[in-house]
């Protein structure tokens, strides 16, 4: 089992009356991890009680054995946040921003200048660096909120929606560099979004929040496999006698969206089908095993909260 | 722009893990004043609250080469809480200009999260905002009087340079502070309030002119002495005449020094309790 930077026991977090996390328990893995949940999950709440600005009502939650509520500074220090908002300082430069920004960790001012430039090149935004942020487009405004992340060279960065108002072309980019700062330069991630494909590409683990609670979690490999071996089957012709074959033999079939999935009753291997087309005058054209989607272990964890 | 150039850059893992800053709040400090003395009106501004120090060390010179005019234009502590209470319409302008926009840009930036998600508390945020203006208001208050005694001291030694008058130096101190402390508290607290530093800026004034206006109304419908509790700078003026023992005026002459203290040390306590409400409650909602 990877190492677990952050972990989170029953933790529940109110706003007044109204309960934003709801006992949610789960834990952040050292790599990347995808933080997945519709709009008012929880996602932005989960992240804020991590950085210690809400208190829990209730469980616990810790970072590097730390908890936030407790040592805030110190969680912080080795924390780096990408907010989804707009956040930068008015009449600076992305230069002077990012330096402030590590002088704020606690980077000397020296040091933080070096490193500002370096992040700058890093996310791309080298030849940018000395406009002020506000003049930025909305995806250089993205990548100077990820070098103001990265400049103290966190354990966990933090990424709150990242690719929010990007064109593809700046979404990919942003992406690759998510991906080159968990695989080459050994970061670890929690990529917070609603878009699959992006936490797809990037991520090896995720955990799905919904309604305040985590539905799911763990590796997106294991997610994947299923609890029972389904194929997706195209057949010849006929394919109502060959689904009603299925079910008589004691399959299940389900419609997909060009083919059928079926799945094996228990003990049955691949032949079984075979055998099911045989006695419903047909022949297969397409036999391969299904996997689930991202986006399946998204709508089965969410529906759950429905 | 490509992303394969992305990969050309390098990232450098830190070596060793960055301590924690004692005095976290000097970056915030250093950086605000930075910014503020790039404004020619903010050093326009501190420029012109020095003014009165060369025309009342003109003042002084003048009586060294005529003591008779002495009888007319005394050098005593009454000339030091004239200077500095002639000061206060400046400090509120520049209270105004810098700190009008200090929490107020941040909120309406996000710049706000810039600063809570690094390892700062709530305190050394206010504390470095706070320093701002401090550094800045004691440019036109503390450092103008105390080097206007220095500069009278040293022309006029024959008057000033006993032990007994080094005494004013505690007393313009005391002064600067009593005027600079609640006025700090009040326009950080507008900042605050209002995302636009106009709106910031204009409250501050409502307020300061407000209570004055408020405290008019009072004496007249009451003739207490009381009625000076109602204005901020009404307190400020009585506790001035306090601490430099000089004559005070018609409205506040009855008015205790003590609870005119009072009534500063209560609104800065106030305004340093809405700022950590007002500033907690923006970042838990957003």
């Amino acid at each position: 089992m990877t190492e677990t930077l952050v972990q989170f026991e029953a933790l529940t977090v109110r706003y007044g009356s109204r309960v934003a996390l709801d006992a949610a328990s789960g834990r952040f893995a050292r790599g990347a991890t995808g933080l997945l949940g519709p709009n008012g999950a929880g996602k932005t709440t989960l992240l804020k009680a991590l950085l210690g600005f809400l208190a829990p009502s209730g469980g616990r939650i810790e970072a590097f054995g730390l908890s936030p509520s407790v040592s805030p500074l110190e969680v912080r220090r080795r924390i780096g946040y990408m907010p989804e908002v707009d956040a930068h300082l008015p009449d600076l430069t992305a230069v002077q921003t990012v330096a402030f920004a590590g002088e704020l960790s606690g980077l000397p001012q020296s040091e933080s200048m070096r490193r500002a430039h370096e992040v700058l090149q890093f996310v791309g935004l080298g030849e940018e660096r000395y406009r002020k942020v506000e003049t930025y487009s909305t995806g250089m405004k993205q990548k100077a909120k990820l070098a103001t992340a990265l400049v103290h060279d966190p354990e966990i960065v933090l990424l709150d929606e990242p690719t929010n108002g990007l064109d593809p072309a700046g979404r990919e980019e942003m992406l690759h560099l998510i991906g080159d700062i968990v695989t080459l330069r050994g970061l670890s991630v929690v990529l917070c979004s609603h878009l699959l494909r992006d936490v797809e590409k990037v991520c090896e683990n995720i955990l799905v929040i919904s309604g305040g609670a985590i539905r799911t979690q763990g590796r997106v490999e294991e997610l994947k496999k299923l609890d029972r071996d389904w194929y997706v089957v195209r057949v010849k012709a006929d394919t109502d006698n060959f689904i009603a074959e299925v079910r008589r033999r004691g399959g299940e079939a389900q419609t997909g969206p060009d083919a059928w999935r079926v799945a094996l009753p228990q003990g049955a291997t691949v032949s079984w089908i075979f055998d099911a087309a045989t006695a419903s005058g047909t022949q297969i054209r397409h036999l391969r095993k299904a996997e689930d989607t991202l986006e399946d272990i998204f709508l089965r964890a969410t529906s759950h909260a429905a | 722009m490509s992303s394969s150039q992305i990969y050309e850059q390098h990232y450098r893992r830190l070596d060793a893990s960055i301590p924690l800053r004692a005095q976290r709040w000097i970056p915030i400090a250093r950086e605000g004043l930075k910014a503020l003395v790039g404004f020619r009106a903010f050093l326009g501004l501190i420029a012109i609250g020095w003014l009165p120090v060369f025309g009342r060390l003109v003042q002084v010179y003048f009586t060294t080469r005529f003591p008779e005019a002495r009888r007319v234009v005394p050098v005593d502590d009454k000339l030091f809480f004239d200077f500095m209470a002639m000061q206060l319409p400046w400090m509120l302008l520049m209270s105004a200009y810098a700190g009008a926009g200090l929490i107020a840009n941040d909120m309406r930036t996000g710049g706000l999260l810039l600063y809570l998600s690094r390892p700062l508390t709530l305190v050394d945020y206010i504390l470095g905002k706070f320093s701002i203006l401090f550094a800045s208001l004691s440019m036109v208050t503390l450092i103008p009087g105390v080097v206007l005694f220095l500069g009278a001291r040293s022309l006029a030694p024959d008057v000033l340079g006993d032990a007994a008058h080094l005494l004013l130096l505690p007393k313009i101190i005391g002064f600067s502070l009593v005027m600079i402390l609640p006025t700090i508290g009040l326009v950080l607290v507008m900042s605050a309030l209002a995302r636009n530093p106009r709106f910031a800026g204009l409250g501050f004034f409502f307020v300061f002119v407000g209570t004055t206006v408020a405290q008019g109304i009072a004496w007249q419908a009451t003739r207490s002495p009381y009625a000076g509790l109602a204005s901020i700078q009404a307190c400020m003026r009585r506790v001035g005449e306090w601490i430099f023992q000089v004559k005070p005026t018609r409205m506040t002459a009855a008015l205790p020094a003590e609870w005119a203290l009072l009534v500063l040390v209560l609104l800065a306590l106030g305004c340093f309790y809405v700022l950590k409400t007002r500033v907690r409650a923006v970042e838990v909602v957003k």
